[in-house]
């Protein structure tokens, strides 16, 4: 019985094991795989490596202490962006995966999706400045508001205690 | 290149006219308000509180304090509304505290928030149903109280 | 201000949209849940310690910088590791060792030596200790070339796809097929003789 395989072979039965496979070269595979008893051998040792591979990743502990790293990340992160700048990046990643990168088109693109996004965001009204939220500015409220998608609930807290 | 400008140019007008959010045009919405109050005190002394539906609880987990009860005045039993469109409702949670919850169309509702009758808050917001608005804030001796208000299915 | 929220109660979703309106205690709670696993990616890619640190912390500033990019289609998990992988790629693109790739490189291009005998796996035993075995495909990953190692993460423990790597690592899909087929069994290999060594039964 032949003992090596060509490496043609190896490579398919490795893809159709990591489910990299259409529908028609994974049936022919299969059939292969079930056909040729070193080509069964290969793919189930093959499978079984991976298996214990993947369970048993190894683990390691962030070698320092996370006051340190909340201190170094804090540092930097203290200044927020500014909203329109977030708009600004995840509107290029919308770009990248789905249009030609025509100038023209990206630059249209850019400025109507930015006026419909201001125009028409989902969580319009989420995030207000407190001038528009609290009633009486003199009473000394400040608010604060968020969306928790997991819960569906919009949270306006009102904190009295500000100043 | 020249159909793929004028489909985004007609795509922008598109949207620009179109509000998206109109979808439904729906007249009226229903909801229904409560009165929470958060406490680390697992059995608190009060004969008007009640423990809460288990969904709200579990909603409400996101916060610090461990137990939330309604709070049911006898005089105010909380209720659903049906509020239809410019139109304000005005419900009493307690004698302290009082919600008008008025529906602007598309989804959006206006709630102003009344404490010991003063105006404290207004707020708008679209709501979808099943999503819940909450307006809370801190209370004496480490507690919290929650206005919590549902847009009913 | 903050203080009223049960962070560690809280999702990563609704963790997420509180960092997004600015809560730093929001986000901190993420770092506190992930850092362990973020340098664990990192370290294992680098096998350096003070680079991996520092591509974790820099991983974080990006990732709060890119909240609004993050739409959910993935765990916050898989999507911050996502972006260490990344910075990781890019480092060790930067690195030179370009004499033991070229090696390498013919090696598993032609298949390896490997390819003409007869495959030997390691065999799970159920006797073997998880910290054991965990040890063993350390230090066989330590013994990787970079590009072996990186492509074998990202398959095996970031479960990314062959064209995702690809993208990532900047080469064919076939590239990335040789080079997972190599790392395999290279790692095979090297797991058998530290298995040899250390008298461990898989």
């Amino acid at each position: 019985m032949k003992k090596t395989m060509n490496f043609k072979d190896q490579l398919k039965i490795q893809a159709w094991i990591d489910n990299e496979l259409d529908e028609k070269e994974s049936l022919a595979v299969k059939a292969m795989v079930e056909s040729n008893s070193d080509a069964k051998k290969f793919a189930e040792s093959l499978r079984k490596f991976n298996s214990l591979l993947t369970k048993n990743e190894p683990e390691y502990k962030f070698p320092i202490s996370q006051s340190e790293l909340w201190a170094n990340i804090k540092k930097e992160i203290n200044h927020p962006q500014p909203r329109v700048l977030q708009f600004y990046y995840s509107s290029l990643h919308w770009l990248e995966s789905k249009l030609i990168p025509v100038a023209i088109a990206a630059s249209l693109v850019i400025i109507g999706g930015a006026y419909l996004a201001l125009k028409f965001t989902h969580n319009k009204s989420t995030v207000h400045l407190a001038s528009e939220e609290s009633a009486a500015l003199n009473l000394g409220i400040n608010v604060l508001s968020f969306y928790a998608p997991k819960q569906e609930m919009y949270v306006v807290w009102v904190d009295t205690n500000a100043y | 290149m020249k159909n793929l400008v004028c489909l985004l140019i007609y795509v922008l007008i598109f949207g620009l006219v179109v509000n998206p959010t109109n979808a439904s045009g729906v007249d009226s919405i229903k909801v229904k308000a409560l009165l929470v109050w958060g406490t680390d005190t697992e059995v608190p002394n009060a004969p008007n509180l009640k423990p809460l539906p288990k969904d709200l609880s579990e909603k409400l987990k996101m916060f610090k304090w461990k137990y939330y009860f309604q709070v049911c005045d006898p005089d105010y039993p909380s209720k659903e509304l049906l509020i239809t469109k410019d139109k304000a409702e005005t419900i009493t949670l307690s004698k302290k505290c009082e919600i008008q919850v008025k529906y602007i169309g598309d989804s959006t509702i206006e709630v102003k928030l009344f404490g010991e009758k003063k105006l404290v808050l207004i707020k708008k917001q679209a709501l979808q149903e099943g999503a819940h608005l909450v307006l809370a804030g801190e209370d004496k001796n480490d507690t919290a109280w929650f206005v919590i208000i549902g847009r009913l299915k | 201000m903050q203080n009223w929220v049960n962070y560690s109660e809280a999702s990563d979703e609704d963790l997420v949209a509180m960092a997004r309106e600015g809560n730093t205690n929001a986000f901190e709670e993420l770092v506190v849940r992930h850092k362990d696993k973020l340098y664990g990616r990192a370290f294992s890619m680098l096998r350096n310690e003070e680079e991996a640190i520092d591509v974790t912390q820099d991983a974080w500033i990006k990732a709060w910088k890119r909240l609004a990019q993050f739409h959910g289609d993935s765990s916050f998990s898989t999507w911050i590791t996502r972006i260490v992988i990344n910075l990781c790629v890019d480092k060790l693109r930067k690195q030179k060792r370009e004499q033991t790739e070229s090696i390498e490189k013919i090696e598993e291009e032609s298949g390896g030596v490997e390819r003409f005998m007869e495959v030997i796996w390691p065999n799970p035993s159920e006797g073997l200790e998880k910290t054991e075995l965990r040890s063993v495909i350390d230090k066989a990953l330590a013994q990787l070339s970079n590009s072996h190692r990186a492509v074998l993460i990202m398959h095996e423990f970031q479960g990314m796809q062959y064209k995702e790597i690809a993208k990532a690592m900047g080469c064919s899909i076939g590239t990335v097929m040789s080079r997972l087929f190599y790392a395999r069994r290279k790692m095979a290999s090297l797991m058998s003789k530290l298995n040899n060594e250390e008298n461990h039964e898989f």
